[in-house]
């Protein structure tokens, strides 16, 4: 017994991860309902750059679009062929249009904020979506090849 | 005078002035020029940097990979293991901070993010001094192999020089058409089996195309389901609901767009089978209010009663920018079912319902054989640590990576003002997990 104890003493063999989190309902973002993103909370900072790809990406959709958009970026996370970081996906090179032409670097509105936090809390209207993209201005051949899961204002989301 | 002035003007101090602005921009531009090329040659030497460490993580991890095979001792494995995950992990971050195409970085960081997903569930194992099984060791010979066909690719790409060109190139990290892209596209799609209780990490390929437990049989047309939708948000018809067509993500569901009493745009799904509403999102912002947690809470669970579901229990709450999300699960008996999950988001300034999502439940919640326990709770408890302060314990069942459930017993108490979960399985008493909550200053658990 005293071994088992030892053993198991509160050693946090996992401390609490995002998707785990999310599998049994518990959220761990810590944000409180400013964004300063200056605060050095770490969850904080997340829900902020999360907001602001929101900003960049769909300002213009409409407010299930926007958390599908955010919730894209968190199906990344968590699928094995992206990187396994809400910034990993955000900057990986190429992947998002906003990051590359700087627009991320706007400041989000509360409605983006909003809409990141709804994702981070589990809402994901895209159906599980990995990518989306704008039929109107999408130019790589490749994007078009994915199945289309569903379409909410401009953007097309597919796996 | 005036007139010499004026000429000496045209015939010396303009051309004087274009000429130093000339000279001006063409310093400039030299300036400018050299900058972007030491940013170019900068941006060059990271990618080349990226391309030798995924080359030098990948060696390594094919190294130990085959140590591992031929180790015997749990204690080496564990800290075999340990840097196969940590170096795959590595190469996932090297070659995704490469400009390289998705159709070409996903399926190597798929098969990195497998083997290092792989090793660090096996490092559990290891970790309570078990072996490796028979079938561990032959799914490790698979990795191994690809591994080593990976390396052979990757030696020869870092052979010449790492330029922008080649990196963005179509067949950069692209191995489309060889043997190697159809081994790592089978490995990432079925994955080697996961022998413990994990539930953090991509096993989750999967999981998807499941069938969902929760809904009744028969298919819903559009109009059964706009209809339905009217009737969760209250509206006497469907004149304010537009139809968006499909979202075929694991719930094939209808889409609509609807206008609520107070005007606010609500985004709604239906499932088609079954006809229920399993996601909500109403587009509104709230005020901090003066509703309660715990009336908000009540709010949540009569509207879920109402449309059908219960029992439940609130297992997790957290409020911000005036609003509270209220986890719930459902219950059977004492248990609590985790992976029957759903959110309600409530306005702590009207009190409406703002936003559900209810698929977790949908997919998951059928009626469960719960095994009772071998253990009493009493035998259980006396695993737990002495030092956690346990302020809730209760049976519960909880979903793995593969998409398994078990049964277990969650302990969930503070110590030194932080508060872990300990999972026993009921089974075999033994197989444990302890978690730790941070960052709780919006969110809380139930107790």
């Amino acid at each position: 017994m005293k071994k088992f104890q030892a053993q198991y003493y509160l050693n946090a063999d996992g401390v609490i991860g995002e998707a785990t989190a999310r599998k049994i309902g518990i959220t761990l973002t810590g944000a409180s309902s400013g964004y300063s993103g200056s605060s050095g909370d770490y969850s904080a900072s997340d829900v902020y750059l999360l907001a602001k790809v929101v900003y960049g990406e769909a300002r213009g959709e409409p407010y299930a679009g926007k958390v599908a958009v955010a919730a894209v970026v968190l199906n990344r996370v968590e699928s094995k062929n992206f990187p396994n970081t809400i910034a990993g996906v955000v900057y990986q090179p190429g992947a998002f249009t906003a990051v590359s032409d700087g627009q991320i670097n706007l400041s989000p509105d509360e409605e983006a904020v909003r809409a990141a936090r709804d994702a981070i809390n589990g809402w994901d209207p895209s159906g599980n979506a990995l990518y989306y993209y704008n039929p109107a201005i999408a130019t790589s051949q490749w994007i078009y090849s994915r199945q289309v899961i569903t379409v909410i204002g401009g953007h097309r989301f597919a796996i | 005078m005036r007139y010499e002035g004026k000429e000496l003007l045209k015939r010396w101090l303009l051309p004087a002035v274009l000429a130093a602005a000339l000279v001006a921009a063409v310093v400039w531009g030299a300036t400018r020029s050299a900058q972007v090329s030491a940013l170019e040659m900068e941006q060059n030497n990271a990618y080349t940097r990226s391309v030798y460490e995924v080359t030098e993580h990948m060696g390594i991890v094919e190294l130990d990979l085959a140590k591992l095979m031929v180790s015997g001792s749990p204690g080496v494995n564990v800290s075999l293991l340990a840097e196969i995950a940590r170096r795959a992990d590595g190469a996932v971050q090297s070659v995704t901070s490469l400009p390289l195409a998705q159709s070409a970085s996903g399926s190597f960081t798929g098969f990195a993010n497998t083997v290092g997903d792989y090793a660090r569930a096996l490092l559990e194992q290891a970790s309570r001094g078990d072996p490796l099984t028979y079938e561990q060791i032959e799914q490790l010979k698979q990795l191994h192999s690809n591994c080593v066909m990976l390396n052979t690719q990757l030696k020869n790409m870092a052979q010449e020089p790492i330029t922008f060109a080649r990196i963005t190139s179509e067949s950069f990290f692209n191995w489309e058409g060889d043997e190697l892209s159809s081994k790592l596209y089978e490995i990432n799609q079925n994955g080697p089996e996961i022998p413990a209780l994990i539930y953090d990490g991509p096993f989750s390929d999967a999981l998807t195309g499941k069938a969902a437990k929760g809904l009744a049989a028969g298919i819903a047309e559009e109009a059964a389901a706009m209809a339905e939708a009217a009737r969760y948000l209250g509206l006497n018809d469907t004149q304010s609901i537009e139809s968006l067509g499909l979202c075929e993500g694991a719930l094939s569901a209808f889409c609509f767009n609807a206008t609520d009493k107070n005007g606010d745009p609500v985004y709604l799904q239906v499932s088609r089978q079954g006809c229920k509403v399993v996601l909500m999102l109403r587009d509104c912002a709230a005020q901090q209010g003066s509703i309660t947690l715990e009336q908000c809470t009540q709010v949540a669970q009569e509207f879920l009663k109402s449309n059908g579901i219960e029992p439940v229990i609130s297992t997790w709450t957290q409020q911000y920018g005036g609003m509270a999300v209220i986890n719930f699960a459902a219950k059977q008996d004492s248990a609590v079912l985790y992976p029957d999950l759903i959110k309600v988001k409530v306005r702590t300034d009207t009190g409406e319902v703002a936003a559900v999502d209810a698929a977790g439940y949908y997919m998951n919640h059928t009626q469960r054989t719960l095994t009772t326990p071998q253990k009493p709770l009493e035998e259980v408890r006396q695993l737990v640590s002495s030092q956690l302060d346990i302020q809730r314990e209760q049976l519960c069942v909880i979903p793995t990576d593969g998409g398994e459930e078990r049964l277990v017993w969650e302990f969930m108490g503070k110590f030194a003002d932080e508060t872990y979960i300990v999972y026993l399985d009921v089974a075999t008493g033994d197989e444990v997990k302890v978690f730790k909550i941070i960052n709780t200053q919006t969110g809380a658990l139930t107790v």
